[in-house]
């Protein structure tokens, strides 16, 4: 259950993060996450960000992002929604490399 | 290593990964963190996808404020308080929509897509840089004086058009840019210029004088000018000329020079291998246009009526854009115009509708020029007197700036020089090149409350001339052949002339009052379909050669022959009828051949199959597809003199009409097959031949004949790409009903068509339809991007809303935009 809420609390970070800074929040606060919060598993960051960028997706209107994705997806010839998934994967791939590559660091 | 650091090494190297292709594109990828980034990346388009409820924007010069009202189809209803107010507003509306389209247009004309697209686009802009029409557009605009009208109206556009530009925030970016990693470029007023020299480039450039030259060298002068024929042998003018039916003029063809004369003997029926398939418009006569009007006398409600389809590229987002143009008292016309022009092109206003076709007259010339130096000539000689070229440097550019190519242009009095190998240097006169802008013609005619009121504004248009068809609520109809026709020195202007006597230049332009044209003739109808205009016995002069063949024109003067109480839902199915007055000509010639040859089965097998035909292209039809691939390996074997080495098609294919000819000349030597020496092959043979090759390609591409491959709709599709030709963003496979020679031609690709359908009938209150094969939208999230191909590709019409007043457009309306003048 605290992993849990850790998680939504990253997410909701990094969601304010890339509202109001931009891509780069999600890798700077998973990183900062990570030094103040050594015992936080890697893997609980990336969880955030992508659960983050999901849900800002999920604030989009609706339709017209589903057509989107459909396009975008034969754009770079990738199954159906595929874009998502790899927006999606791309947000967590970023914290989680981030949060892994910091967390020696602060073992130091 | 331990596991621990080697799984920090491993995040740190992904990390690495990662920002670098955030930071930096990567190949043809955009940078991923701004392109993914769901708040500010490529996700903004889904944002932008649907029109808002309300919206307000402001536009510098702006004299008063513009309400617009979009109705449920997405079409804009602009009330303006004055004429360049609503031009202003038309061109922030146009850019809201359509802003990607906007920027490859003028690039196109103006020779510069490589520096929004890359290298790869050089020769693109190369040659139309050759061809001097940037050169002509900022000439033109230099012209213009700052006061001027067309000035105003281009400037007015242009303020438009920037000041959607300028609001444009990071959330803001069509999808293409955001692939591209790119940013829209300002408008120029010179832009709407080159767009027009882009649209002369489509409808009124032709390499027919090149392609004559190549003919006459290969087939002789006689043959030359058999096959591609000054006047059509068949005559369905779209100037009446008091005949009930086409009258076929048909000749004997003298023989190609050098062609085999070998002894009859039996034909070999033995198949070939398929050959490849073009998407040659003219061949499918798929790059034409139809319209037609009928008088109140001819009509169930006693209204006159108007018809018109452009046949042009297919593209996504569609070539027109949907607009209606309110000014108080003075100005409130509904129709298409194209993205970048200054006004709607055609459509109607409260009196009068208006449609064109184009006239295919020839306007251009080319001129063998006797110059100093044959690979860097700067003088040339006219009448033995030396006359500097005017030289021009041109750059390339690419995306980033730099120089891809440093070219220079050479210019004679006629018009721009290039080299057409081995020396040869031509030079072209055209009349795209030295017309003057016509903006205020269509301004003018928007206004005009008579059909003769609308050909009167339009006396001084001039390029790409069109046949313009007129009807007014009054039940006049009328059409004129509108253009700037050059008058020459010489029969034909066809041919390569002399360039070393100013005896070979033009002598003028065919006066008004002898252009082609009519005023309610006592037939009730009139219809064009790029065909010969005039009929040659009533005026001989030359307008132009090789003329599309007059099928569309036949069945269009078919169907109004036979309906004396014409309504506004049968110009609708005519628009899409499935007839091909072709057929009627070819099917009976293949059936005769094929009675010549009984004992020959697979022969025989084809033409039962051929006479299930009921010589209709509807999509379900699993004939067409037969009788199509017939008609096709015919002209493979028919016209293999014409053909290069490999089998490719050196010259142009002469038109049907031509081959109509033939077919009354049994043992013409055309018919004889130049690679069998011992054999001549005579009509019969080539047509049973071609038969068996259709039969045996059609099985081998789809199946048995009652398989479902040959149905119809299976074999010919529209193909809608999108502009920057990527498959993911266009309409693919979209079935049709129509083919070669039918009023809704397909091209074997299908990359044209009919671009903008409309009827129009003027009673006491104007009701029009209209569809074209897109959508308002230039979002390919929008609901508004393809919203309208299902009704196209099904030959329906959507009913046009016409608001009279402001009060009437916002009552439907579905958003609304407040444009005010900028503080």
């Amino acid at each position: 259950m605290a992993r849990l809420l850790e998680a939504l609390a990253l997410a909701v970070l990094m969601g304010l993060g890339t509202t109001f800074g931009g891509w780069w929040a999600v890798p700077a606060i998973a990183a900062a996450w990570q030094l103040l919060r050594p015992a936080c598993p890697a893997w609980l960051a990336a969880l955030g960000a992508s659960a983050a960028w999901g849900g800002l997706l999920a604030l989009q209107p609706w339709l017209p992002v589903v057509r989107l994705a459909a396009r975008l997806s034969a754009v770079f010839h990738l199954p159906p929604g595929g874009v998502v998934v790899v927006a999606l994967g791309y947000a967590g791939l970023l914290a989680w490399s981030a949060a892994r590559l910091v967390r020696p660091l602060r073992a130091q | 290593m331990t596991g621990g650091r080697r799984v920090t090494t491993l995040a740190g190297l992904l990390l690495s990964l990662l920002l670098s292709a955030s930071v930096w594109r990567v190949g043809p990828l955009p940078r991923l963190g701004g392109f993914l980034d769901p708040v500010h990346g490529v996700w903004t388009v889904a944002r932008q996808a649907e029109l808002p409820d309300r919206a307000a924007a402001t536009i510098p010069g702006l004299g008063a404020g513009v309400t617009v009202h979009y109705d449920h189809r997405a079409v804009p209803h602009l009330f303006a308080a004055s004429e360049l107010d609503a031009i202003r507003a038309l061109g922030y509306v146009v850019a809201r929509d359509r802003l990607l389209q906007l920027e490859l247009q003028w690039r196109a004309g103006a020779g510069r897509l490589t520096e929004l697209l890359g290298p790869g686009l050089l020769d693109t802009d190369r040659e139309i840089r050759r061809l001097g029409l940037p050169d002509a557009a900022e000439s033109r605009l230099r012209s213009l004086p700052p006061d001027s009208p067309s000035r105003r109206l281009l400037v007015a556009f242009a303020d438009g058009v920037n000041a959607r530009i300028r609001e444009l925030g990071p959330g803001d970016i069509p999808l293409e840019y955001l692939l591209l990693d790119r940013r829209p470029a300002p408008w120029e007023p010179v832009n709407s210029l080159h767009l027009l020299g882009r649209m002369g480039w489509t409808l009124a450039y032709n390499r027919l004088e090149e392609l004559q030259q190549r003919a006459r060298a290969r087939i002789g002068p006689a043959a030359a000018d058999a096959l591609y024929p000054v006047h059509s042998p068949i005559q369905e003018p779209l100037v009446p000329n008091g005949q009930s039916a086409p009258r076929y003029d048909m000749a004997p063809l003298p023989p190609p020079q050098g062609g085999d004369s070998g002894p009859a003997g039996p034909p070999d029926f033995a198949a070939p291998p398929t050959a490849a398939r073009g998407d040659n418009p003219r061949f499918f006569d798929a790059l034409g246009s139809n319209n037609w009007a009928v008088a109140p006398g001819r009509t169930a409600a006693g209204h006159a009526l108007l018809a018109g389809d452009q046949h042009l590229e297919l593209n996504l987002p569609s070539i027109w854009y949907e607009v209606h143009l309110v000014v108080a008292d003075s100005l409130d016309v509904y129709g298409v115009t194209i993205p970048g022009a200054v006004g709607i092109i055609i459509g109607f206003n409260r009196d009068v509708a208006w449609t064109f076709t184009n006239t295919e007259a020839d306007v251009l010339d080319r001129y063998s020029e006797v110059v100093d130096d044959s690979v860097h000539p700067r003088q040339y000689r006219v009448d033995g007197v030396w006359h500097a070229l005017r030289l021009e440097e041109q750059r390339y550019l690419d995306p980033a700036g730099r120089a891809l190519l440093v070219d220079t242009l050479r210019f004679t009095h006629r018009g721009p020089l290039t080299e057409a190998g081995t020396g040869r240097w031509l030079s072209t006169r055209w009349t795209a090149l030295e017309s003057a802008t016509q903006l205020t013609a269509f301004s003018r005619a928007a206004r005009a409350r008579t059909a003769q009121g609308w050909l009167d504004s339009m006396a001084n248009y001039q390029v790409p001339a069109q046949n313009m068809l007129v009807a007014d609520r009054a039940g006049t109809i009328a059409i004129r052949s509108t253009g700037r026709f050059p008058l020459r020195p010489v029969v034909r202007g066809d041919l390569v002339q002399r360039g070393d006597t100013s005896a070979a230049d033009w002598l003028g332009d065919w006066p008004p009052g002898a252009l082609p044209q009519s005023l309610n003739p006592v037939q009730g109808y009139l219809a064009s379909a790029n065909q010969e205009p005039i009929d040659p016995r009533v005026n001989p002069r030359y307008l132009g050669a090789n003329w599309y063949s007059p099928w569309r024109a036949i069945r269009i003067n078919q169907l109004l022959r036979a309906d004396s109480l014409v309504t506004p839902d049968a110009m609708r199915r005519y628009q899409t009828d499935p007839g091909s007055p072709a057929a009627d000509v070819f099917v009976p010639a293949f059936f005769r051949a094929a009675r010549r040859f009984p004992a020959r089965d697979s022969l025989q097998v084809a033409v039962r199959l051929l006479a299930q035909w009921d010589r209709r292209y509807t999509r379900d039809n699993t004939r067409a597809v037969l009788y199509e691939e017939a008609i096709r390996q015919m002209q493979r074997l028919l016209w293999d003199e014409l053909s290069a080495a490999g089998g490719s098609q050196a010259l142009d294919t002469p038109g049907l009409a031509v081959v109509t000819e033939l077919l009354q000349d049994p043992s013409n030597p055309w018919w004889d097959n130049g690679g069998t020496r011992d054999v001549f092959e005579d009509r019969d043979v080539i047509l049973a031949q071609a038969l068996v090759a259709a039969y045996t390609t059609v099985v081998h591409d789809h199946g048995a004949p009652d398989a479902g491959g040959w149905r119809w709709e299976k074999v010919r599709q529209a193909n809608i790409l999108h502009m920057l030709h990527i498959p993911a963003l266009s309409a693919l496979g979209i079935p049709v009903q129509g083919g070669q020679s039918t009023l809704n031609p397909s091209s074997g690709l299908g990359g044209f068509g009919p671009s903008w359908r409309m009827v129009v009938e003027l009673g006491p209150e104007i009701r029009a339809w209209g569809v074209y094969p897109g959508g308002q939208s230039g979002n390919p999230a929008s609901s508004r991007y393809v919203d309208r191909i299902r009704a196209w590709s099904n030959g329906e019409l959507d009913t046009l809303f016409v608001p009279g007043t402001v009060a009437a457009a916002q009552a439907r309306a579905r958003s609304e935009l407040d444009l005010t003048p900028a503080r």
